[in-house]
């Protein structure tokens, strides 16, 4: 039997599930916050990925697959670098976000902003098989409403000979699209 | 030196805001008889998105790329530290979960082996060519020079899987380029985050990040930069004046992809380096070090 300390007396699928996809003892985390000691981005709210770690012992779905923290994590990779449990904590903060997607928990202003930004990367993947930065900023301005951010680097750019020609689809373009179809089917993406 | 032969994986900054990273890569491989073949019909690793919203995807999209250069028999290259890190992060995953490759080469429909050795330039210059036959080729020393060469996030980490330097107090840039000639400059903040993708979505986390790096470097010494990662140096050049703007103690310096500053000293010209589509421009500082004729502003 898995030893845990400090979780909730109830059953905890949201913990159960984790800990099965992310292949890690998320139970067992006393809370040191060397994670969130180090963690670049979290100095602007209070919390970080202990928190968001506390709240999955707890069992608290909502809470911890819409937290600020975790949707703000860029993937840094410092936490995973010094838990001294081994978690790779930025995997976990992938796992919420994509049950928050698949069970439609309700986000935050900064966690909406974050999702506008996959979003509009990953159309941009699909549709053409690369990223054409310019036009994946006017999609991400478009996706969250904040329509002129950056828009004055685009002329800075322009000058700099920055942007270049856009690359174009790539050939296998047919395959990718139903890559996408197979993945978006298999884990029940939304819409 | 035997002759180094790499599938090249230029990924999607190196078409657009980061085309002098493409540029300085291919003059500085010249030199050194380095051949590039580019990764046929390659597609985005889909860096700082798509592991976000799939672990499949994650995986997939690398996958595409990496069975490319399988056909082409040959080792992978990568210069954005980023891809590097997906690329080389999923090989390690299929070599070790073998049914996930299975299942992933089903997805994309490829029969990829996940035996592909995948390097960063970093690595190539500094280990496979190997700093010592480098400096013989040193034409244009970068005597004077303090540069904080800056690691980031993933040229480094996860060590296990990257077993690039040490995550911590990584030394290859250092190295690389005080063979060079430069004088790479002690300082703390060397694989600090600069806020990676929070560039659209969270942009005061990125100022504040920017500020704490460029302060970093100037109190310890530098008069410029040293990047591997087209996302930090888009941040670090691009946001600089911003933060310049909000907090008003920031210093101002160049930020150099790494490969610019070797193809400097190997007597590339600085428009071959694409040294002119610097945001904030080195060339003043590259003139005062007697290291390239003062140019003017183009705007």
């Amino acid at each position: 039997m898995k030893k845990r300390i400090l979780t909730s007396q109830h059953e905890n699928d949201l913990l159960q599930e984790i800990e099965d996809r992310v292949g890690a003892p998320v139970g067992t985390c006393y809370q040191c916050g060397k994670c969130t000691g180090g963690c670049p981005v979290c100095a602007e709210q209070a919390g970080g990925p202990r928190e968001v770690i506390r709240l999955i012992q707890l069992g608290c779905r909502e809470e911890a697959c819409g937290a600020a923290a975790a949707w703000r994590c860029v993937g840094c990779l410092t936490c995973a670098c010094r838990c001294p449990l081994g978690i790779d904590v930025p995997r976990v903060m992938d796992t919420v976000r994509q049950i928050a997607q698949r069970d439609g928990v309700k986000l935050g202003e900064g966690a909406l902003k974050m999702n506008s930004f996959i979003e509009a990367f990953l159309d941009g993947v699909r549709d053409y098989g690369r990223l054409y930065e310019p036009t994946m900023m006017v999609q991400y301005n478009l996706n969250s409403g904040y329509l002129v951010t950056n828009f004055h680097k685009g002329v800075i750019f322009l000058a700099r000979r920055k942007l270049t020609a856009w690359p174009g689809r790539v050939k296998k373009i047919e395959r990718l699209r139903r890559l996408f179809a197979r993945i978006a089917e298999e884990e029940k993406w939304p819409r | 030196m035997a002759a180094l032969t790499y599938a090249l994986f230029p990924g999607c900054s190196l078409e657009s805001t980061a085309r002098e990273f493409a540029m300085s890569t291919e003059a500085v491989c010249r030199v050194l008889d380095i051949t590039l073949h580019e990764i046929e019909d390659w597609v985005c690793c889909g860096a700082s998105a798509a592991h976000i919203r799939s672990d499949l995807l994650g995986l997939a999209l690398p996958l595409v790329s990496l069975a490319a250069a399988e056909r082409q028999n040959l080792d992978v290259m990568t210069c954005c530290s980023a891809c590097h890190s997906r690329l080389k992060t999923s090989v390690h995953e299929f070599q070790q979960h073998p049914e996930l490759l299975a299942k992933v080469n089903a997805l994309a429909e490829e029969q990829f082996t996940a035996q592909t050795r995948v390097l960063n330039i970093l690595e190539v210059l500094a280990r496979e060519v190997g700093t010592e036959t480098l400096a013989t080729k040193v034409t244009r020393p970068l005597t004077g020079l303090k540069v904080a060469c800056y690691y980031g996030c993933l040229l480094t980490r996860l060590p296990a899987t990257l077993r690039t330097d040490s995550a911590e107090h990584p030394r290859m840039m250092d190295d690389l380029l005080a063979c060079a000639g430069a004088e790479p400059v002690d300082w703390p903040h060397r694989t600090e985050c600069c806020g990676a993708s929070l560039t659209l979505a969270g942009r005061p986390t990125v100022f504040r990040l920017v500020r704490e790096l460029l302060q970093s470097a100037r109190e310890n010494g530098a008069d410029c930069m040293a990047v591997g990662c087209p996302l930090c140096q888009a941040n670090l050049d691009m946001y600089q004046s911003d933060a310049q703007a909000k907090y008003g103690d920031v210093p101002a310096m160049p930020i150099f992809y790494f490969t610019q500053l070797v193809g400097l000293a190997l007597g590339e010209a600085p428009q071959a380096l694409g040294l002119d589509r610097l945001l904030v421009s080195p060339f003043d500082l590259l003139a005062d070090r007697k290291l390239s004729e003062p140019v003017g502003e183009r705007f």
